[in-house]
């Protein structure tokens, strides 16, 4: 590879302590990218359905993608990979901030980490080579005191990404969190517990060396034409955060409310982007490289919630704002900052609370399970409250951490009927009811109920992508010509995780052609349209290879019954249910595989896969 | 009043600004109504009413704030239409 890419990863046995070094071939690297599609093909390659995802055998796999430090604007993410202990199937997860370049900057394009420590520890990667160092002084710290106390030892250059008391516990929602207050976070699938069962605390790396690029100049007259109209197209998000449309997203009935059983909510506007801009927002955060800006960074200077450090985000205003009917923005904020501090996922966080507060308004839990404690709708201490119990472990916040699906499954009667979840991962804050085709994205991610695996709500709301068949924004109740959509879409995020490029860039006009250009001025890979797409597509299909490995059948390729039978009342959403049975045959079609969802011999074979 | 098109909306209407017809001040809603009616490209055929496009297709901002149908617009004012991405 002529660039980008430096074609060998870490490799460490935490069992044994040995550190190695491993060369990736590029054949490697071409078919499956970076990031995503290269932890996935490792994960594939190292466990089985059998694998106990907080065993030894379970491989925690830090990846970056190709154009980690280089000018290619959104390219420092970096993909985190690891069965889940939270569904018991494929896990994963993607973040910004500033590690991946770090980590690239060392030299390494990845991290696998294996076995478990005796005692805690965590690992420094310089350029030099890599250590496994005591982490006695940190363990109990929260995140925040973490990154500060790491770089009080290693330098102010560092970058840090760790686990909380929440990770170090083994809470099966628990997050790994980056870049200490400004807190980006690997949220979804319960990767901090991995973390946390093999006593891992924090991967810490501190690199300076300069990534190669093969065509520099051409690389960056491709950039400079691009960049204005990704900085123009997401105005919006570098004023009012990604909770820009808040308030729209109410109206046309795809913000989450009240456990997702609610229809319309007067109060949006109390927590909306526009709101945090007017009262709590202090500055914008960029991750590194990154043109657009649309991180935050609040105080709330005094009273019950007053913190500092960073914004929440629209997918936590949804969960514990909306999803509880929590209108507070300064308690969300505090909330936040909570799940940050602890290492929690705020969507899962948020969705276990709004499960508690309408078991609790049933009479299906009671204050004898609360300790007391009130669990009313719309109650900001109580959320908050949960928070502390889900981080710390404790009481109620010690079954809801294990995820709605196995807290309904413990509380037993019709509990189930209020746990919202796909392959057992919580909703986020959009709503299947107001996007058919989120629906079948939701029971058809792998990694359970997800809209970025395949963001096809992107392409019905303003994104366009015409080499592709998206000319222009699709009706969003529609319901024939969902599967091929959905193929395609998911095929497209797939690619966008392995490449490590931020998904908000398809608002900004990014397209397949960019993407081209840049593999061929950076790597050197002159890549067609077809061989590109292929290489999502065979990404996607092995993580369903991998999901058939664990058991998944058409049967777990769904959504709850609230999702399909109980539409909202008023609103924009108003009386549709997606119609997912019919879409999911014409999706299991488009995407070759039988009915029950296995991938056929023939589309294995043809995407150079094997079982 | 004027009336400035972000880039995705420019295009499909062809021009960059357009200063709306009706008298002002106005609420948003009328507004718009106007410019759905000069220029048709701009809604999505999908969506019937204007309160349905409106967060789901477009979102206008005016001095730094994000506009709701029921606001007033003065003749001094300059409405931006943007995209009403959010979320993640």
């Amino acid at each position: 590879m002529k660039g980008g890419c430096r074609g060998r990863i870490l490799r460490i046995d935490l069992s044994n302590g040995r550190v190695w070094e491993q060369l990736l071939d590029e054949e490697l690297c071409r078919k499956y990218i970076g990031g995503s599609g290269i932890g996935a093909r490792f994960l594939y390659d190292m466990t089985d359905g059998d694998t106990n995802p907080l065993g030894s055998e379970n491989p925690l796999i830090f990846m970056t993608g190709p154009f980690a430090g280089t000018p290619v604007p959104t390219s420092g993410r970096h993909h985190i990979t690891a069965k889940s202990p939270l569904t018991g199937i494929y896990g994963e997860g993607d973040v910004g901030g500033s590690w991946g370049v770090g980590l690239k900057a060392c030299g390494y394009d990845g991290i696998i980490i294996e076995g478990k420590s005796q005692k805690p520890v965590y690992i420094l990667v310089q350029e030099s080579g890599a250590g496994i160092l005591d982490a006695g002084f940190l363990w109990g710290r929260d995140t925040y005191q973490t990154d500060e106390m790491l770089k009080g030892v290693h330098g102010n250059k560092t970058t840090v990404s760790c686990i909380g008391p929440a990770g170090e516990k083994q809470i099966k929602i628990a997050a790994v969190m980056h870049d200490g207050s400004h807190a980006r976070a690997v949220g979804r699938t319960g990767l901090g517990a991995v973390m946390g069962s093999k006593k891992l605390k924090a991967v810490v790396v501190s690199g300076g060396s300069y990534i190669p690029v093969f065509q520099q100049e051409r690389l960056k007259h491709s950039i400079r034409k691009i960049v204005p109209t990704i900085v123009e197209k997401t105005a919006g998000m570098k004023q009012f955060g990604t909770a820009a449309g808040t308030v729209g997203a109410e109206k046309i009935g795809d913000f989450p409310l009240k456990n997702w059983s609610g229809s319309v909510w007067d109060r949006v506007e109390n927590i909306s982007g526009q709101r945090m801009k007017d009262t709590i927002l202090t500055r914008r955060y960029f991750c590194t490289g990154c043109v657009i800006g649309c991180g935050r960074e609040v105080e709330v200077k005094k009273g019950p919630y007053a913190m500092k450090g960073a914004g929440p985000e629209y997918e936590t205003l949804g969960t514990l704002g909306g999803l509880c009917l929590v209108d507070d923005l300064e308690a969300i904020a505090y909330g936040g900052e909570l799940c940050n501090r602890y290492g929690l996922d705020t969507i899962s966080a948020g969705s276990a609370i709004a499960f508690a507060m309408e078991l609790y308004e049933k009479g299906i839990i009671g204050t004898g399970d609360t300790d007391g404690l009130q669990l009313k709708w719309g109650s900001a201490g109580a959320m908050v409250e949960m928070i502390h119990q889900i981080g710390r472990g404790e009481g109620l916040g010690r079954l809801l951490g294990s995820g709605v699906r196995e807290a309904a499954r413990c509380i037993g009667g019709n509990a189930v009927d209020y746990a919202i979840h796909s392959k057992g991962l919580e909703f986020p804050a959009h709503d299947p009811r107001a996007f058919n085709s989120l629906a079948l994205g939701y029971a058809t991610s792998n990694r359970g109920a997800c809209h970025l695996q395949g963001a096809s709500y992107f392409f019905e709301k303003t994104a366009v992508m015409p080499e592709l068949g998206i000319p222009g924004p699709k009706d969003r109740f529609r319901v024939e010509e969902q599967g091929e959509f959905q193929k395609n879409c998911q095929d497209l995020m797939c690619l966008m995780d392995s490449l490590k490029l931020c998904k908000f860039t398809l608002y900004g006009g990014l397209r397949t052609t960019h993407v081209r250009e840049w593999l061929e001025y950076v790597v050197g890979w002159d890549m067609g349209l077809e061989e590109l797409m292929t290489a999502g597509e065979r990404i996607f299909n092995l993580k369903r290879m991998y999901n058939v490995k664990c058991g998944i059948t058409r049967s777990d390729d769904t959504i709850p019954e609230r999702m399909l039978k109980q539409p909202r009342t008023e609103g924009g959403a108003k009386g549709n249910l997606p119609p997912l049975d019919k879409m999911l045959d014409e999706y299991y079609t488009a995407r070759g595989w039988d009915k029950n969802g296995v991938p056929l011999q023939a589309t294995v074979g043809r995407l150079g896969l094997a079982w | 009043m004027i009336v400035r098109f972000g880039s995705m909306y420019s295009e499909r209407v062809g021009c960059e600004e357009y200063e709306p017809g009706i008298e002002k001040p106005a609420r948003l809603i009328e507004i718009l109504e106007e410019l759905e009616r000069v220029f048709p490209l701009l809604k999505n055929g999908s969506m019937e009413k204007i309160g349905d496009r409106y967060g789901a297709h477009y979102l206008c901002i005016s001095n730094g704030k994000i506009l709701r149908l029921v606001d007033m617009i003065n003749n001094e004012d300059m409405v931006e239409i943007i995209p009403p991405i959010m979320g993640g």
